[in-house]
């Protein structure tokens, strides 16, 4: 488990209601824009209004229009620190920084996102910090919200259910996670989602035992791998492996760890797939010069 | 007669001048009308000067909604480029070039999708055209068009080995501070410019920082990255780490057809298959 603030089911809740828009009818711009329509209508109505000798009346219109700036401007400035802190988590995500990636998070999702594609990034963000520390309880409870509320493009829709395939396939919750899993495979994807689905479909395999029996759609995995996984195909190839070990075909098996161990230090391999420890203390791991 | 990029590039420059004429002039006409609601005495001369202000807000609001519409047409050829239609995005994006709105931000968004397609489609002197209409404009509020604008220019004029132009390109990005993003899409560009002007050695700096990053591109980028960097070991003399980086450049992507694209590649294409050779 990597280091870090423990993050728990109770801290995963907070946060995903704390960053649920308010249901309000109208919103900031749309407040500016009636208000601003009810000034011009009073004035069309009562010219004198500005020039009232009543303080109110020479008071209103101005607190009015400065309340639409202030709106107008507020909103602009709470989009662009939204944006600023998920592009920070990103990148920390990226470089696998979980505890900056937590820290972050937890100032992006304290508040309410209102752009609904944004906060289902920010969940998913959640979801990949959350099984970076193996708290899968918490990486469930966010899949489950963001499908249960239909939240998401498709393609976010999409990496949601391999992210919680995956997790069903860790919390041994089997029998739902080989029926998701087969509904994913069931589906017409293109090339980069078909990867991250075979990859899903292949682990499922491992875990239950039965992967030596699916040995023959090995080269197309490995080309699915090659050509869009990019780096994240060591994993897909240390997979392959273990399944080739299986079926005690140790030749194969010692090629695959080679080229996973070129792309993924075994270290990483085996936090993120536990079933690969026997595989790395079996055969012999590449040495990186870096 | 003016080619269709050509037309489309006069057509642009001229609509981005109307554009931000308009935004100021409606900016103006919104102040002087609320000034004059202010400042007139007479019943008859405010409610003229209110549905002054009216006509200006209405106006505003219908640009608005006609800017929306140009951003949707925007995304459409961004989403058909995405998937490989490029027949078709093109013929979005010159649209969303041509229309007349006064959303800047979408028409430069519609002019860097062009010349991404442009790239695809190794039309680089067409890379070279739009980029540098684009880059007459200010960026300064879209920064990631600024920056894909200069990387795709830098790009198209390496590999027509225009190297000043291609360093000039690229030197203001390294002006501040810059995401791991902008890192990423320009690592590649930058290598290539290094070893085309006989500069390995810069390469090899912060080799192992190098490496983190090509991990996180895309497959055939990743290959790329990995066997330029070999590439710059070789010539540097670094035995060990040349076969290592050749051998994942090897393992991500066929690297016969990245140095058909990329010559400055071939001696680790040729050898990727050898490494004991080194």
């Amino acid at each position: 488990m990597k280091s870090g603030t423990p993050m728990d089911l109770e801290i995963t809740n907070r946060l995903i209601a704390s960053s649920e828009p308010p249901r309000r009818l109208f919103r900031g711009t749309t407040v500016a824009l009636v208000g601003l329509s009810m000034m011009m209508g009073a004035l069309w109505a009562n010219p004198e209004l500005l020039g009232s000798a009543h303080t109110l009346g020479w008071l209103l219109p101005h607190v009015i229009l400065l309340l639409i700036v202030g709106l107008v401007v507020g909103d602009v400035m709470r989009q662009r620190r939204v944006d600023h802190l998920l592009r920070e988590t990103q990148e920390a995500i990226l470089l696998e920084d979980w505890t900056r990636a937590w820290t972050v998070l937890n100032e992006l999702l304290r508040s309410p996102i209102r752009r609904l594609t944004t906060r289902t990034q920010a969940l998913l963000a959640l979801a990949a910090v959350a099984e970076a520390r193996h708290a899968f309880e918490a990486v469930q409870r966010v899949c489950e919200y963001l499908l249960e509320r239909g939240l998401g493009h498709p393609v976010q829709q999409h990496v949601t259910r391999v992210t919680l395939g995956a997790t069903m396939l860790r919390t041994g919750q089997t029998s739902d996670a080989v029926a998701l899993i087969d509904r994913l495979s069931a589906q017409n994807l293109p090339g980069p989602m078909r990867a991250q689905v075979e990859l899903l479909a292949l682990f499922r395999e491992v875990v239950l035992g039965h992967a030596h029996e699916t040995l023959g759609q090995a080269a197309e995995r490995r080309e699915l791998f090659r050509a869009y996984l990019g780096t994240r195909a060591g994993y897909g190839y240390g997979l392959l492996a273990a399944a080739y070990d299986r079926a005690n075909r140790s030749e194969e098996a010692r090629q695959y760890w080679h080229d996973a161990t070129l792309l993924v230090r075994p270290q990483d391999l085996t936090d993120r797939f536990a079933e690969l420890a026997s595989i790395a203390k079996r055969y012999p791991a590449v040495e990186n010069p870096f | 007669m003016p080619s269709k990029l050509e037309a489309t590039l006069a057509t642009f420059r001229r609509q981005m001048a109307v554009a931000r004429a308009v935004r100021w002039v409606g900016l103006i006409a919104f102040i002087m009308a609320l000034a004059a609601v202010l400042a007139f005495d007479q019943a008859d001369d405010r409610r003229m000067a209110v549905a002054v202000l009216a006509a200006v807000v209405v106006s505003w609001i219908l640009l608005a909604l006609r800017s929306i519409h140009l951003t949707r047409e925007v995304q459409a050829g961004g989403a058909l480029l995405s998937i490989g239609k490029l027949d078709d995005a093109e013929v979005w994006l010159h649209k969303g070039m041509r229309s007349f709105s006064v959303a800047v931000p979408a028409k430069l968004v519609a002019g860097e999708l062009l010349a991404m397609l442009s790239l695809q489609r190794d039309a680089h002197h067409d890379v070279i055209a739009i980029c540098r209409e684009l880059l007459r404009h200010p960026l300064t509020r879209v920064r990631s068009v600024w920056v894909n604008t200069r990387l795709m220019l830098a790009d198209s004029l390496l590999t027509l080995d225009r190297l000043p132009e291609a360093h000039e390109a690229i030197l203001p990005i390294y002006s501040s501070a810059m995401p791991l993003e902008t890192k990423m899409k320009l690592l590649p560009i930058q290598l290539r410019y290094e070893l085309s002007s006989g500069q390995a050695s810069s390469s090899i700096n912060a080799l192992a920082e190098k490496v983190r990053i090509a991990e996180l591109l895309d497959s055939p980028h990743a290959a790329l990255v990995h066997a330029l960097l070999a590439e710059a070991c070789r010539r540097q003399g670094m035995p060990t780490e040349q076969a290592f980086l050749a051998e994942r450049a090897r393992l991500y992507h066929d690297l016969d057809g990245l140095a058909a694209r990329f010559p400055v590649i071939t001696p680790i294409a040729g050898r990727a298959q050898a490494p004991a050779e080194e």
